[in-house]
């Protein structure tokens, strides 16, 4: 049980620990302060506890799609907040941060953090709870618990410091983690999506099982990054590729834009 | 702003594809396991080749449980005591495994699609062990452990 403790922990609180290093560090580069960090924790284990109260009803909603529907829509809701970000960080790469684009960045991060944190929060509390008082289990799921924020906190810390290294050689690090991570989200999406059967399945155009097993430690920690699917279908393939290419052009756009409005404020100010 | 001819159409394509949806959901064949102290019965199911399934999850046991299988890329919880619903397939033929991600070492199984129609069975109440006959054909596969159902909805 202390494994499978560890191993459920770090299925649904690893993306929470990623995405948060990644924000800290986009958000630091805006001289964006850091107590965004603690607001969106709090926000996020209320709205945990208060999801893990109503996850039944929503479950059984919809001819038992309730939840299917509750998360890819708010999984679809974190890749919009994504963008939201990316579009104003692009800008505040370029040129100084309005007051207006720091709040909506601000704010973005914490909504974006706090629906992920509430998402796989509940996910392990239903976890927790159901088995708390079975065989007095609590000793092995709070050990479990540890461990897992330890290792996860290990993993963040190492990526935050990964992301300062590897900015000097590409200076997008950060930004590209944010896209794929939240094309995984997409990804999850579609995946409880095709579940109840509201998007055409396909069938499956390849199995990478053989050279990455999904259910591997390295599946795992690449599901988290880039929302790897060993078995994707075309439909998936396509929203995928279409997220990413989307979010890039969205930060292409927003940066020439910026550039150029620099540009011409600097000729404006040098007439 | 929506038109005075739109709304007639806009109903139309609603209530087209709320049928379509339902003749659908209609045809697929339904599998029923359930799960009891922690172990699926029946523990391997077979589904035809190249068919998409409805597959209904009873959970009997008191505490909650997560479906789940990489093979099949499906993964649901089922709450105390209360059924899940999820589709699978097309799926071509093989073995697909399933496990209760809360209780890996215990709740396991395996769906085999297989190239035959399998069995039709109309499987109404695990608990009493009923099975009662929709259309013509009606067939129940029985071993020593476990019990498998399919029931063709028309």
């Amino acid at each position: 049980m202390l494994i499978n403790t560890v191993i459920l922990f770090l299925r649904d609180a690893l993306p929470v620990f990623v995405v948060m290093a990644i924000l800290l560090s986009l958000l630091q580069q805006q001289s964006i302060k850091a107590n965004w960090v603690y607001i969106s924790g709090l926000l996020g284990m209320l709205l945990s506890f208060a999801l893990l109260m109503a996850t039944d009803v929503i479950a059984h909603a919809i001819d038992d799609t309730g939840r299917e529907w509750f998360y890819a829509s708010l999984y679809f809701g974190c890749y919009c907040l994504v963008l939201v970000l990316l579009s104003h960080l692009a800008v505040g790469n370029i040129i100084n941060f309005s007051a207006r684009s720091k709040t909506i960045t601000r704010y973005s991060a914490i909504t974006l953090v706090a629906v992920i944190i509430m998402l796989n929060g509940a996910n392990f509390l239903i976890y927790f709870t159901g088995f708390w008082h079975k065989n007095n289990a609590s000793n092995v799921l709070s050990t479990g618990v540890v461990l897992g924020v330890g290792i996860c906190t290990s993993i963040a810390i190492l990526l935050y410091f990964m992301m300062e290294a590897v900015q000097h050689y590409y200076r997008l690090i950060r930004e590209t983690l944010l896209v794929f991570f939240s094309a995984g989200l997409l990804m999850q999406s579609t995946n409880l999506l095709l579940q109840i059967d509201e998007l055409p399945i396909g069938n499956i155009l390849w199995d990478s099982n053989n050279i990455v097993l999904e259910n591997s430690e390295v599946g795992y920690l690449l599901t988290v990054f880039f929302g790897y699917d060993a078995t994707p279908t075309l439909i998936q393939l396509l929203l995928y590729a279409t997220a990413i290419v989307a979010a890039f052009t969205i930060i292409f756009i927003r940066s020439n834009s910026a550039l150029r409005n620099g540009n011409r404020t600097l000729k404006e100010v040098a007439l | 702003m929506i038109s005075h001819y739109s709304m007639p159409f806009i109903r139309f394509v609603v209530a087209a594809l709320t049928l379509m949806s339902f003749l659908t959901i209609a045809k697929r064949p339904e599998f029923q396991i359930e799960l009891k102290n922690h172990l699926f019965f029946p523990s391997e199911i077979e589904i035809p080749e190249n068919t998409k399934v409805k597959l209904i999850i009873y959970n009997r046991d008191q505490t909650p449980e997560e479906f789940d299988s990489f093979d099949l890329n499906r993964e649901k919880v089922i709450f105390p005591e209360k059924k899940s619903v999820i589709f699978i397939g097309p799926l071509p033929q093989g073995r697909y495994e399933f496990f209760g991600e809360f209780n890996p070492n215990s709740a396991k199984g395996a769906i085999l699609v297989t190239p035959q129609v399998p069995p039709q069975v109309s499987l109404h109440d695990i608990d009493n062990r009923e099975f009662n006959e929709i259309g013509s054909t009606i067939a129940f596969q029985q071993n020593n452990l476990t019990e498998s159902g399919v029931v063709y909805v028309d």
